[in-house]
């Protein structure tokens, strides 16, 4: 009973608290306090001849930064790892937004402004593409989640595929005694529906070339223009099935929409990160190398 | 005939069930409808897809309208078989297998193709990792990209440079593909843009910080400032935290003292030529401290804490080896007041009582012996020159400045000759130099011969003029000249020895007597023209200090050699052109109309300065930092100065020359 107790509990506070607002925002405040105390250094000292990479504040900014981001990077290997606590991979995942955002600042700093075709600015670009990446992932993260929630209406992925499967099933008898065009057109929506699919299809809200929509537009048709008391055929059966199933597909897809839109920037943010990595390898190897 | 059709159906536990009906017909319907003969319920299969004719020796399968189905393996509409042959039909998903001994046929029809009920992978279908996209793989090929492109290929074109020209290798080089570029974290300053691409000529070894051997290929002539441990005791970090940097710049191979330390590279025009009062500061600032036998006076802003000047003044002039002393213009400007008060007890008489009457210093080191001994403090250049005296505006030197310009204008026109006012102004005998930032050493032949002429006869055969600077030609020169004019006397008619004179021989006598005389006397009488002009009240004795002959009566005067600086503030430059345009006249800073001796320093202090400039970060005053007077690389008073950045560009080329000791 007691475990199950905390378990509630923890799920409680899972559902209160996004990992933005986590703590309170602690790792906000922690990002906060770094950003405003460097700007603060940076303004109140007077480099000779300039700021820049190359001055001792511009050292240290680089080194707090180049850790940062290999900090950062560790969310990756982190995320595969769930504890709870002060650590847990929410408070990481918080920690890891606020203090890559403070990077905008940090690195800014760190150049000094000095910007130019080399190495050092590429990896400068390469990191705000991946803040710029991230920050796409803070947005989905923090509005798509229940979206996908209340659309799932608690189905799990692969009860979603099964219901589908369970309607084809249906449809393959059903669909008997159609005549060959109609029958054609039920089997080709069996056969031919498409779930999924490329990543632009998965982006895309409507799907007008899904075999299930087009035998049912066209079946309805059929029914239309029917005489009323024709109704032995199936083909209302059949209609009614078809009519489930887009339910159901329009369901699936707005969920693998969902996904994508949440997953998609990962593909960016994280070979970018990879790229980003190398370029401060050969960003910090070439100043040492060029000492 | 009877035709027996069996429908086969496997079991998921793979047990086969036959069911088997007989239908004794000679046309039989296949199809999906369920009134068929044979039933075969798949969509796949039309409600009435074909039509088995059975005669007595064949059977033949025809599909009705637009159907087909396969026959042995092939896409036909229309199959036909004698009994004895093996014949297989497929209708979408069914195979139907014609088993036809004579006069008896058998259909077996079995499903050999289930219908697809297989749920996709929910991973698949649901995440991206279903679609072409991958984040591992994008990750390596971005990664070893960037890792090739700019760490790899960089240190390959570093391996593998030529110390020829990359211009004339033709293998890949840094020039080509401007590899260097890609690694250089700014732009560099100047001249050294020509080496961009060349990033071996500054960053000799990988790993090891740029290094002074590095510089001194181009700037071979460069002046240290000081010795370098030296700098370094002077440069002593005076904080913690300045200690700590300096441990971490040593541990990471950044010595300090180094010359890439001050100027900095790859920041464009700016760090190259360090400008900022912290490059000075940062020993200058309390330096006694940690160098107490250091000269040079503690200074850390122009504005608020710069030490008075202490002009560079000659303490022994001499043609070869003039000696310097360097004196504080306090104890300057209190010796030129106790003169100035001891030349107030004797009144002045005229102008060339000016010289002589009067106390003039002359030579106040050697001949100044009953000078008090502050009054004696002064440029000892040799020279005796009263600036008082020649900016006088109602004096002797007014009016015959004067004259000299009325009768040049006579001869060669006003424009050609000298053209003095109404009195004698700085620029009379002060001349710009070409940088027009100093002063031209003052020369006799250009700038007082308009006056101070050295003709000493203009007789027949045209002027006769002295040497200057030569005190032996100048005594030969007048010797020989009086000698000679006795010679050329007797040889007038009145002396001539053959001049007849009948009557009364005695006059001829008388000539002849006279002639021998002026024989006897022409070399006293030389000695005592070349007496005349080195002694008071003449043409060498008004400016020089004279060494009397060793012997009473003798002609070996010897005149004190004479050194003029052309800088009394060796260490600064001060820019003279740059302080034209206001309403700034030469006697706003050097008070040169009341000095009577040139033993007077006529430099402003340093608080005349300070009416205008400020230090680096004055805020109502001229923002001046050190460089703008000082330059860094020179500590030898002889040597050029490594000028200051304001005034680089006017004065490339040109080297400040010191000391311009006249012959």
């Amino acid at each position: 009973m007691a475990r199950a107790g905390t378990h509630v509990e923890r799920r409680r506070d899972a559902k209160h608290e996004s990992f933005l607002r986590h703590r309170d925002y602690f790792y906000l405040k922690v990002a906060l306090v770094l950003c405003g105390a460097f700007v603060g250094v940076y303004l109140f000292t007077h480099p000779q001849p300039r700021h820049n990479g190359g001055t001792w504040l511009g050292y240290t900014l680089g080194t707090i930064s180049a850790l940062l981001i290999v900090w950062l990077t560790m969310l990756g290997l982190r995320k595969r790892a769930i504890t709870p606590g002060a650590w847990s991979l929410k408070g990481w995942t918080s920690a890891h937004i606020y203090l890559g955002l403070s990077l905008i600042v940090l690195a800014t700093l760190h150049t000094g402004f000095q910007f130019g075709w080399n190495v050092h600015t590429l990896a400068y670009a390469l990191m705000m593409f991946v803040i710029g990446s991230g920050l796409f992932g803070i947005y989905f993260y923090a509005t798509i989640p229940s979206l996908m929630s209340d659309n799932r209406a608690e189905k799990s992925n692969l009860q979603m595929l099964e219901e589908i499967a369970a309607l084809d099933s249906d449809l393959r008898t059903a669909a008997q005694p159609l005549n060959e065009a109609n029958a054609r057109l039920v089997q080709n929506a069996i056969d031919n529906t498409k779930i999924g699919g490329g990543v632009l299809t998965r982006l895309r809200t409507t799907h007008p070339r899904c075999a299930t929509a087009r035998a049912l537009d066209e079946l309805k048709a059929v029914a239309k223009a029917q005489p009323r008391n024709l109704g032995g055929d199936g083909l209302a059966q059949v209609n009614s099935l078809l009519d489930r199933k887009m339910v159901l597909l329009d369901r699936a897809r707005r969920h693998i929409r969902y996904r994508a839109l949440l997953e998609l920037w990962l593909y960016v943010h994280v070979p970018v990160t990879f790229a980003l990595l190398a370029a401060l390898v050969a960003h910090i190897v070439s100043v040492f190398f060029m000492w | 005939m009877t035709v027996t059709i069996r429908t086969l159906t496997r079991r998921s536990s793979g047990r086969e069930s036959v069911r088997a009906t007989e239908v004794d017909k000679t046309q039989l319907v296949i199809g999906r409808a369920t009134d068929c003969d044979i039933n075969l319920p798949d969509l796949l299969v039309a409600l009435r897809h074909a039509r088995l004719i059975v005669s007595s020796t064949s059977f033949v399968v025809e599909a009705e309208g637009d159907n087909e189905f396969k026959f042995n393996g092939r896409v036909v509409r229309r199959a036909q078989a004698q009994f004895g042959e093996a014949a297989a039909l497929q209708f979408g998903p069914y195979r139907l297998t014609f088993v036809a001994p004579m006069g008896r046929l058998t259909i077996d029809v079995e499903r050999i193709e289930q219908a697809r009920t297989e749920i996709p992978d929910p991973d698949k279908t649901f995440s991206l990792r279903g679609t072409w996209l991958s984040k591992r793989t994008t990750s390596y090929v971005f990664a070893t990209l960037v890792a090739v492109l700019f760490l790899a290929f960089p240190i390959f074109t570093y391996a593998t440079h030529s110390t020829q020209s990359p211009i004339s290798s033709g293998r890949i080089s840094l020039q080509k593909v401007k590899a260097g570029e890609m690694w250089s974290s700014g732009k560099l300053a100047g001249p050294h843009q020509r080496l961009a691409r060349d990033c071996t000529s500054c960053h000799q070894d990988a790993f090891v910080s740029v290094r002074d051997q590095a510089c001194l290929q181009c700037h071979d002539t460069i002046k240290h400032h000081a010795d370098a441990t030296r700098l370094a005791k002077a440069d002593t970090p005076r904080t913690p935290f300045g200690s700590g940097l300096r441990l971490v710049a040593e541990t990471f191979d950044k010595p300090a003292g180094r010359c890439a330390d001050c100027h900095m590279e790859h920041n464009g025009s700016e760090g190259v030529s360090p400008t900022s009062q912290a490059s000075c500061t940062s020993c200058h600032d309390g330096m006694s401290k940690r160098l107490p036998d250091a000269k040079v006076i503690d200074a850390s802003d122009f504005g608020r804490n710069h030490p008075d000047f202490h002009p560079t003044i000659v303490e022994t002039p001499d043609a070869d080896a003039p000696k310097f002393t360097r004196v504080s213009l306090t104890d300057l400007d209190k010796a030129r007041k106790a003169r100035e008060q001891l030349a107030s007890q004797t009144p002045q008489r005229s102008c060339a009582g000016f010289a002589v009457g009067q106390p003039n210093f002359r030579g106040i080191v050697h001949d100044g012996g009953d000078l008090p001994a502050e009054a004696r403090v002064g440029d000892n250049s040799g020279l005796v020159f009263p600036h008082a005296l020649h900016l006088d505006e109602k004096g002797c030197v007014a009016a015959l400045a004067q004259q000299v310009t009325r009768q040049a204008a006579a001869t060669t026109g006003l424009s050609k000759g000298p053209n003095y006012g109404k009195k004698l102004v700085c620029e009379d005998c002060h001349t710009r130099d070409e940088r027009n930032v100093g002063y031209k050493p003052v020369e006799m032949e250009k700038n007082c011969s308009a006056c101070h002429s050295l003709v000493f006869n203009t007789g027949a055969g045209g002027l006769r003029t002295l040497r200057h600077g030569y005190t032996s030609e100048v005594i030969a020169a007048l010797l020989d000249f009086y000698q000679a004019r006795v010679v050329s006397d007797a040889t007038r008619p009145a002396m001539a020895p053959e001049a007849r004179r009948r009557p009364g021989e005695a006059t001829v006598q008388r000539a002849v007597a006279a002639r021998e005389t002026a024989f006897a006397n022409a070399g006293g009488r030389a000695s005592n023209r070349v007496q005349a002009i080195f002694s008071e009240g003449g043409a060498c004795y008004g400016c020089h200090v004279i060494t009397p002959p060793a012997t009473p009566g003798g002609i070996d005067y010897r005149v004190q050699p004479v050194t003029l600086r052309d800088s009394f503030l060796p260490h600064g430059v001060f820019d003279h052109g740059a302080h034209e345009p206001g309403e700034l006249t030469c006697d706003d800073c050097h008070n040169a109309s009341t000095s009577r001796t040139s033993a007077d320093v006529l430099m402003p202090h340093v608080q005349t300065c300070q009416s205008c400039h400020g230090g680096e970060h004055a805020t109502a005053l001229v923002q001046s930092s050190c460089v703008m007077c000082h330059g860094f690389h020179s500590t030898d008073p002889a040597a050029p100065v490594m000028k200051p950045v304001t005034t680089a560009r006017r004065q490339q080329g040109a080297t400040g020359s010191m000391g311009g000791a006249s012959r």
